[in-house]
């Protein structure tokens, strides 16, 4: 280790940001050619100015691990589905277990395209993720579009990959040209829309027809989706699902919502059946699988029910709701508001049940412009193959709404 | 002269002008045939400028009538920022495509007012976002609620010299209770907030914002759209309440 407490394996290479005129540029075309239409989170610029340059050595490191916890995360979801006797552990509301417990009837939901992104952190022990996001892993318009548009400033580096390419590729292989695909979100929300509409792109570009719909517009005739909108109404060949499982159990019952669970002979990217892996509690039932998942433990911090861990007297401690995202309820005793530390303290004693105490690790920050940064790597495998990367930087260690979205280069 | 979208968004959003960073990109990528929009129309509402203390405006009128009523506004000095959020899609619940159209309609006319760059801002919402009680199913959902992430903070608005909040809408003094989410926030930060209710013309000045439900609770944006509606939950970020074995709610 160096004398500033770096490894000497640092895989972080510092780069200066853009000047005002040119990250205009890039804001400009972010929002306009990479459906960015979120730029602005409260008082925060979410664009970076910079890239996140790894170098290829470290890349290709993340990417063998990435892929080596995308087939355990695989294996282990499918024994998942078949002991549902150890779903209750997971901290997934009852409505959702019970709709996991047709797959042994219902044989699984026919799937396609198993988009997964792992979050990587660089700590003081090496590599360490955060998370998968099994379920609806976003941020593939950031991961797709930034690159292209920051690479020209950095002539020595080069793409980490372009997933929504890859991404559509399976799909098309998957349904066939000239199918049907619905791209089924939560139209309240542009930020939602807007991922949906760049995949939409470049689907229809590789000649296939697509909808943007809300799961509200799904109905099933013999376990294949059609879709009942007022503008079309027809059976859909895919479903590209961008809708968290636990969100589907509150749809109306006509929806058929439970087929994406269990049953479905229309290919889904990705099937429900991810909320099994997504949840943070997942570790607490790694001991009682058959499957091994010694990646996983290698590179996820150790993980309890709260508990059964002394998280309201150690700063060593985070909590984290089993079902949260992008950061949001994640206690950190040290970063987060006192007052919103309160909150997250009644709701882990009032249902412990849906909360994970984790011990933290310690992101090594880079240097941007002289302002320290905390880099997030998310990996995005496809059927278990490494398609390319999302970068996010915070200036607390604390991935949330408010980090920036940054493109991900290699040199 | 008509410009493209992305000119317009230029126009609304000069690089140089303090609050063009919160100005909402998505209202103009819609599809917006030529023609249908309000913005170009020589008449503009009449909006209570000179009876403003200088401060933040927060325009609260049903779609294109917000534009109109922020070129009004720009006529006087002051930057309009469209913060529309709504989606697009066929079939819409609400129809955004006015709104499109008076913004891309309108972008001449305000090229041509003089804003100084620190003007104050003059925000634009859609007073129709989450109204419409009965959706048919099939529709395309797209109704949506103001957040305070789509704001400025109250110490940033405070920081830049900007101590009042004027909020114009029609029909009462009452606020919305997405926009009272944002509003309490600036009147604990220390702001001041005014009311106008441009059907009476009732005023209501330093206007005590109550706590609305779910203030500051980490999931309140995805809480109050499920209350919006039942069928059509918008967006993630955060789990939803559901009863677990373990009593109480999950989340």
């Amino acid at each position: 280790m160096s004398s500033d407490g770096t490894l000497a394996s640092n895989p972080w290479i510092a780069v200066e940001a853009l000047d005002n005129e040119a990250f205009a540029r890039l804001r400009r075309r972010a929002i306009f050619d990479c459906c960015k239409w979120d730029p602005q989170v409260g008082d925060t610029c979410v664009i970076a100015r910079h890239p996140l340059v790894i170098t290829h050595a470290a890349w290709r490191e993340v990417s063998t691990l990435a892929q080596a916890l995308a087939a355990e995360t695989l294996a282990a979801e499918a024994e998942l589905t078949r002991r549902p006797a150890l779903l209750r552990r997971l901290g997934i509301p009852r409505s959702v277990r019970r709709a996991l417990r047709r797959v042994s009837s219902a044989g699984p939901a026919r799937d396609a395209a198993r988009l997964m992104r792992f979050d990587f952190h660089y700590t003081t022990e090496g590599w360490r993720i955060s998370e998968v996001n099994a379920d609806v892993p976003g941020g593939l318009n950031e991961a797709s579009g930034f690159a292209p548009l920051m690479a020209p400033h950095y002539p020595s580096t080069t793409g980490v990959g372009d997933p929504v390419d890859a991404y559509v590729k399976a799909l098309v292989a998957a349904v066939g040209p000239r199918a049907t695909i619905g791209l089924v979100h939560a139209t309240a929300y542009c930020d939602d829309q807007q991922m949906m509409t760049f995949v939409a792109r470049r689907l229809e570009a590789a000649g296939v027809s697509v909808h943007l719909a809300s799961p509200a517009h799904l109905r099933w005739r013999d376990g294949s989706a059609w879709l009942h909108a007022t503008w079309w109404q027809g059976p859909l060949d895919g479903i590209v699902r961008f809708f968290p499982a636990e969100w589907l159990t509150r749809l109306p019952s006509e929806t058929g919502w439970p087929l994406v669970f269990a049953g479905s002979r229309t290919p889904l990217s990705n099937p429900a059946t991810a909320i099994v892996v997504q949840t943070k509690r997942f570790p607490l039932i790694w001991d009682a699988l058959e499957t091994r998942v010694p990646t996983w433990r290698a590179l996820l911090a150790e993980t309890r029910d709260p508990r059964d861990a002394p998280w309201r007297a150690s700063d060593e401690w985070v909590v984290k709701p089993a079902l949260g995202r992008m950061g949001e309820g994640v206690g950190v005793r040290s970063v987060v508001d006192p007052m919103e530390m309160r909150r997250i303290d009644r709701s882990v004693r009032w249902c412990p049940g849906a909360w994970v105490a984790q011990r933290r690790f310690h992101p090594l920050p880079i240097e941007i412009d002289g302002v320290p940064a905390f880099p997030c790597l998310g990996v995005y495998t496809l059927d278990g193959r490494v398609v390319g990367a999302y970068g996010r930087v915070a200036r607390l260690p604390l991935i949330d709404g408010s980090a920036a979205d940054a493109a991900v280069l290699a040199a | 002269m008509v410009h493209t979208k992305e000119e317009a968004f230029a126009i609304w959003a000069p690089e140089d002008a303090r609050w063009s960073e919160w100005v909402v990109p998505v209202a103009f990528l819609h599809p917006a045939p030529p023609g249908s929009g309000t913005a170009h129309t020589t008449e503009l509402p009449s909006i209570p400028v000179a009876a403003a203390p200088a401060g933040a405006i927060v325009i609260d009128l049903p779609g294109a009538e917000a534009v109109t009523a922020g070129l009004s506004l720009a006529s006087h000095g002051v930057r309009p920022v469209p913060l529309f959020s709504g989606t697009h899609g066929p079939s819409a619940v609400i129809d955004v495509v006015p709104i499109t159209q008076s913004l891309i309609e309108g972008a001449e006319r305000l090229r041509r007012c003089v804003i100084p760059p620190d003007a104050p801002p003059a925000f634009l919402l859609d007073s129709r976002r989450n109204e419409t009680p009965i959706v048919r199913a099939g529709d395309y959902d797209n109704r949506w609620m103001a957040l305070p992430q789509d704001f400025p903070s109250g110490p940033l608005l405070i920081g830049s010299g900007i101590e009042v909040a004027t909020v114009i809408q029609r029909g009462s003094l009452d606020l919305p209770s997405d926009l009272a989410h944002v509003l309490r926030r600036w009147q604990d930060a220390g702001m001041r907030i005014d009311v106008v209710d441009l059907a009476s013309g009732r005023r209501a000045e330093n206007a005590v914002v109550p706590k609305p439900s779910l203030f500051k609770r980490i999931w309140y944006a995805t809480i109050a759209l499920l209350g919006l509606r039942r069928s059509n939950v918008g967006g993630f970020g955060s789990p939803i309440p559901e009863d677990t074995d373990n009593g109480g709610i999950l989340g």
